[in-house]
């Protein structure tokens, strides 16, 4: 489980790396980066939660998570679901502005679903490796 | 094979055992795209329902 939850970081890691670093670019090139960046990060951010609610929804299914647990995840799931959403308004924003101020709160809101997510999988993961 | 690269492939072998082959082609599908359109970016958002209707399906 362990292992599972270092993995799923190395690879929010990666695309947030992909993200951020961005390089002595033109304009133009910059704006795509930052938008296939933070477009690949929320595409694997949105991967990674379906396949653990699915896996979650399963085992409530079968009986082997209470209802206190899966509140809980949902409780943790609604503050991604949130982030999440906003990430990619801002993307979408930001995709057709290119402005510096978009630029900025769009990387806060990344990093913002990033954080959130990994608060989730902490919480889901034992359970999760019940699977 | 630098490390970086042994360490993605590594994350995404442990995927494959714990969340399924499904998964993992769409991540990978979603990292070939290089010039993500508005279309991409909107369809991001169907991707993401609220966590309680995995619960009700």
């Amino acid at each position: 489980m362990r292992i599972q939850k270092r993995s799923i970081a190395i690879i929010l890691a990666l695309t947030l790396a992909v993200f951020m670093v961005q390089g002595c670019a033109t304009v133009q090139e910059n704006h795509n980066q930052i938008v296939a960046g933070g477009y690949k990060t929320l595409a694997t951010a949105a991967t990674t939660y379906e396949s653990a609610f699915g896996a979650l929804a399963d085992l409530y299914k079968a009986g082997l998570i209470s209802d206190d647990v899966k509140n809980k995840a949902v409780e943790y799931g609604t503050h991604f679901w949130s982030a999440y959403h906003t990430a990619v308004e801002l993307l979408a924003s930001y995709a057709k502005t290119s402005s510096a101020e978009d630029e900025a709160r769009l990387n806060t809101a990344v990093i913002e679903v990033s954080k959130l997510l990994g608060v989730f999988l902490e919480y889901a993961g034992p359970y999760l490796a019940k699977k | 094979m630098n490390e970086t690269t042994a360490a993605f492939l590594v994350a995404l072998i442990t995927l494959v055992t714990k969340y399924g082959i499904p998964g993992v082609i769409q991540i990978l599908q979603d990292w070939k795209v290089d010039n993500p359109t508005i279309e991409d970016i909107e369809a991001l958002k169907l991707r993401v329902p609220k966590p309680e209707t995995y619960f009700t399906k």
